[in-house]
C-alpha cells in the first residue's frame, strides 16, 4: 500500500498526486522503500525509585525557590518518562527546557492579569449589579475561549519537544479552528443537556489526532461520534441499576475507543485494557497513596504507565524510511495555563 | 575494537545498524553497506544509563546513536571523560538553578517591597475621583452600614458643622460625607472618595468641638492624599503576587476582603498630621485641639487595653504628640471658638434610640 512521503496519507494505486496535501506522486520512488508490517510493542522501563528522586528534588527545590524550580523539575520528569518509554525497540526523547516553561508561564500570567484588570475596572466603574454581572460574564467567556487556546498551545509545545528515532513530533492544528470546534461543542452540549457531550469529545479527539504529525507523517482518526454516543447512552441508561459502575465502564471504554481509532500510515494503535483491570489499578493506587501519605505516589505513577503502555501496540504497515524530519518551533505559553485549566493531564502520559 | 549500535540520521525515521569504533578524527560509524559516518569528538554529547549509551550530535536536530553493548561506556569514559553528562554535573545544574531561582525571588521580593509605595502612589494618582467614591462607598457599606449609624440626625449635623469649617481650607475636588456610628469603640477612619466615619465612642472622649476638628482635619488629609486608595492597591498587588506564586485565581472574588483591612503607612500618618495641622491653622481653629484628644487617649490607654483602636492604628503616640505640640505653638493668631455655649460632648444617648 503506497503512502505519501509528505503527509503520510495512504493513496490509491495509479494516483498522480496525494489527495490530502497535493504532493505529486510521480516524484516518489515508492517501490524502492521498504514497508515493515507487524505488531510493535510499547514498554515502560522507568522505576519508582528513580521517579521518587525526581519528585523529591522537585518538591524540595520548589519550596526554597518560591516554586520557580518546579518548571525544571517538571521538565526532568517528562524527559525521564519519554526516555524510559520504548516502542518497537527504540526510546522516545524529550527536548523541552525549564526556561521555556517558565517563560510560557510568565506570558500566560501576563495575559491573565490583563484580563483580571479589565474585569476589575468593569466591576468598579459600572453599577454595583451591572458591574458584577458583566465581570462574571466576562470571566466565563474568557475562560471558554482561553481553555481551547491553552490546549492547542500545550499540544503544540509538547509534541514539538518530543522525538522518536531522531524525528520530532509536531502539532499543526490552527488555534482558531480548535476554538470553533471547542466552543461550539461546549455550547451545544449545554443546550442539549449534555446529550451532545460524547460527540463533542469525539470531535476534540479527532482534531487532536488529525493535526498531529510524526516527522512528515500525519496521524489519523476514524472514531465516529455516533458510535461513542451509543456507548455513552448505554452507560447512562444502566447508571441507576448498576449503581454508577457503568460510568466507570464508559470511562475505560472511551479511553479504549480513542486509542483504538487512532491510525498511523497503514497501522493502528491498540490498547487492550479492560474495566476490572483499570478499576483495580486505580483503587489500589488510591489506597497505596492514602496509606503512605502519598509517599508511594511515584510508584503508583509507574504502575499506571506500565499497565497502560504494556497493553498498547501499533499494528500494521509502517514505512520508517518515508517519514522525513519536519520539526516546528512552538512556545510554551499554552502550558502556562496548566494549573488553572488542567490541560496537562498529559504529564502521566495517559491523558492523550 | 568495534561495538554494535543503532544510528538515526535525523532526516528520516529509518534505523541503520552500524559498527562503532574510536577513530583518529572522531567516532566512526560503519554502515552495513560499507558507508562511513564520522562524528568529530567535539560535536558529540550524550548520557549513559544501565550500560546503555545514548549519543547525539550537538545542534537543533541531532543525529542519534545508541550503543547497548557492554564495555563501550567504560571505554568512552576512559578516552573522553567529559563527553557524557554525569550525575554530578546534573546535581551542579540543579544547585545552580536553585541558587538563581532563590536569588531572583529574593531580589524581586525586596524590589517590590521597596517600590510598592511608589507604585501605589503612581497608580493611585491615575484613578479618577469617581472610582474612589465607588470604592469608598463599598468600604462604608461594609464597616459602617446603615443599621449601625447614629439614629439622631442632630448629632451628625453638629459634626458636619465642624467639618464645614475645615472644608474651606482643604480645597479639593472631593465631596466630603460624614457618618456617625453608634459604637462604643474609640475609633474614626476615612475611606477613599471623601467618606469619614466617626464612632460615638470617640466623640464621647472629646472635651471640645476643636478636638473633633483635629480628628476630622487628620482624616480629611487621608482622603485628599489618597492614602486609602494606595493602601488598597498595595494589598491588591500583594494578593496578585501571591496568586501568581501559588496559582490561585480565587482571590478575585475576595476583593471585598481587601476593603476591610486598610493599613496606612507611617509616613502617611505623619503627612496627615502635618497637613491636617496646617488646615486647622488656616481655618483659624485652636491647633491644640489636635493634641488634647491624643493626650487624653494616651493617658487612658493603660486603663483600657485593646479598647482604643484609634491609638493602636496610630503608633508612636508620644512622638506624635510632641511633634504636633511644636507645630501648634507656631500659631500666631487668636483662635475662633466653635459652638460657644454648647455643652461638650453633646448628649449621645439619642444615638441608640430605636435599637433598644
Amino acid at each position: 500500500m503506497p503512502f505519501c512521503t509528505v503527509c503520510g496519507d495512504e493513496y490509491g494505486a495509479g494516483a498522480s498526486f496525494c489527495v490530502r496535501c497535493g504532493t505529486a506522486i510521480a516524484n516518489v520512488p515508492a517501490a524502492s522503500l521498504p514497508v515493515e508490517s507487524g505488531t510493535r510493542r510499547f514498554r515502560f522501563h522507568g522505576t519508582g525509585g528513580r521517579f521518587f528522586t525526581l519528585y523529591a528534588v522537585m518538591i524540595l527545590l520548589s519550596m526554597v525557590t518560591a516554586s520557580i524550580y518546579s518548571f525544571w523539575g517538571r521538565t526532568n520528569i517528562r524527559r525521564y518518562i519519554a526516555r524510559e518509554t520504548e516502542l518497537d525497540g527504540e526510546r522516545f526523547d524529550y527536548h523541552g527546557t525549564g526556561l521555556e516553561l517558565l517563560l510560557g508561564w510568565l506570558k500566560a500570567m501576563g495575559l491573565l492579569l490583563a484580563l483580571l484588570l479589565v474585569v476589575g475596572i468593569a466591576t468598579v466603574t459600572l453599577d454595583e449589579m451591572a458591574g458584577q454581572v458583566a465581570g462574571t460574564l466576562l470571566i466565563y467567556a474568557a475562560f471558554l475561549f482561553l481553555m481551547p487556546l491553552a490546549m492547542v498551545g500545550a499540544w503544540r509545545y509538547r509534541f514539538s519537544r518530543t522525538s522518536y528515532r531522531g524525528l520530532r513530533f509536531s502539532f499543526r492544528g490552527k488555534p482558531a479552528e480548535f476554538v470553533r470546534v471547542y466552543v461550539a461543542g461546549a455550547l451545544l452540549s449545554f443546550l442539549t443537556l449534555f446529550l451532545y457531550t460524547p460527540i463533542w469529545q469525539n470531535n476534540i479527539r479527532r482534531f487532536l489526532c488529525e493535526n498531529t504529525y510524526y516527522g512528515s507523517a500525519r496521524f489519523g482518526y476514524d472514531g465516529s461520534g455516533s458510535a461513542l454516543f451509543g456507548r455513552w447512552a448505554v452507560c447512562w441508561l444502566l447508571a441507576v441499576p448498576t449503581l454508577g459502575v457503568s460510568l466507570v465502564w464508559f470511562w475505560v471504554e472511551r479511553f479504549r475507543f480513542f486509542w483504538n481509532h487512532t491510525t498511523f500510515q497503514g497501522a493502528r494503535l491498540r490498547v487492550d485494557i479492560h474495566t476490572p483491570g483499570m478499576v483495580w489499578l486505580y483503587v489500589s493506587n488510591f489506597l497505596l497513596n492514602i496509606f503512605t501519605l502519598f509517599l508511594a505516589y511515584p510508584w503508583t505513577q509507574v504502575r499506571l504507565l506500565r499497565y497502560v503502555l504494556e497493553k498498547m501496540t501499533l499494528d500494521g504497515a509502517v514505512s520508517y524510511e518515508r517519514i522525513r524530519q519536519e520539526a516546528l518551533a512552538a512556545g510554551a505559553m499554552g502550558e502556562g495555563f496548566g494549573p488553572w485549566l488542567e490541560s496537562s493531564g498529559i504529564d502521566s502520559g495517559i491523558g492523550l | 575494537m568495534t561495538w554494535p549500535g543503532t544510528y538515526f540520521d535525523g532526516r528520516t525515521a529509518a534505523r541503520h545498524d552500524v559498527a562503532v569504533s574510536f577513530g583518529a578524527d572522531g567516532l566512526e560509524l560503519r554502515h552495513a553497506g560499507g558507508a562511513l559516518t564520522v562524528w568529530p569528538y567535539w560535536s558529540i554529547r550524550g548520557t549513559a544509563s544501565q550500560s546503555r549509551v545514548d549519543l547525539e550530535t550537538k545542534g537543533e536536530l541531532p543525529e542519534k546513536l545508541t550503543v547497548a553493548a557492554p564495555g563501550f561506556e567504560p571505554e568512552l569514559r576512559r578516552q573522553f571523560p567529559a563527553l557524557l553528562d554525569s550525575g554530578t554535573a546534573a546535581t551542579g545544574v540543579v544547585l545552580k538553578v536553585a541558587g538563581i531561582g532563590f536569588g531572583a525571588t529574593a531580589i524581586l521580593g525586596v524590589a517590590l517591597w521597596i517600590a510598592s509605595p511608589w507604585i501605589g502612589q503612581a497608580v493611585a494618582s491615575l484613578i479618577p475621583v469617581s472610582w474612589e467614591e465607588k470604592l469608598g462607598e463599598a468600604v462604608v457599606r461594609a464597616l459602617a452600614p446603615e443599621s449601625k449609624r447614629c439614629k439622631d440626625p442632630a448629632i451628625a449635623q453638629k459634626m458636619e458643622r465642624i467639618l464645614d469649617e475645615l472644608k474651606q481650607t482643604t480645597g479639593t475636588g472631593y465631596r466630603f460625607r460624614l457618618y456617625v456610628v453608634d459604637d462604643k469603640i474609640v475609633n474614626a477612619f476615612a475611606a477613599p472618595g471623601g467618606f469619614i466615619v466617626l464612632n460615638r465612642g470617640l466623640i464621647e472622649k472629646t472635651r471640645s468641638p476643636e478636638e473633633v476638628a483635629g480628628v476630622l482635619a487628620h482624616e480629611m488629609q487621608h482622603v485628599v492624599q489618597r492614602h486609602g486608595t494606595r493602601a488598597m492597591l498595595r494589598g491588591l498587588g500583594i494578593r496578585i503576587l501571591l496568586a501568581a506564586m501559588i496559582g490561585d485565581a480565587g482571590w478575585l472574588y475576595d476583593l471585598t476582603g481587601t476593603l476591610g483591612e486598610l493599613h496606612f503607612l507611617r509616613q502617611d500618618e505623619e503627612s496627615a498630621d502635618i497637613e491636617g495641622m496646617k488646615s486647622m491653622q488656616a481655618a483659624r481653629l485652636d491647633p491644640m485641639g489636635m493634641v488634647e484628644l491624643l493626650k487624653t487617649l494616651d493617658k487612658e490607654a493603660g486603663d483600657l487595653p485593646g479598647a482604643i483602636r484609634y491609638l493602636s492604628s496610630h503608633p508612636q503616640t508620644r512622638d506624635r504628640i510632641a511633634a504636633m505640640e511644636k507645630l501648634a505653638r507656631q500659631a500666631d493668631y487668636t483662635p475662633r471658638r466653635l459652638m460657644q455655649g454648647t455643652a461638650w460632648p453633646p448628649p449621645l444617648d439619642s444615638c441608640s434610640v430605636g435599637t433598644r
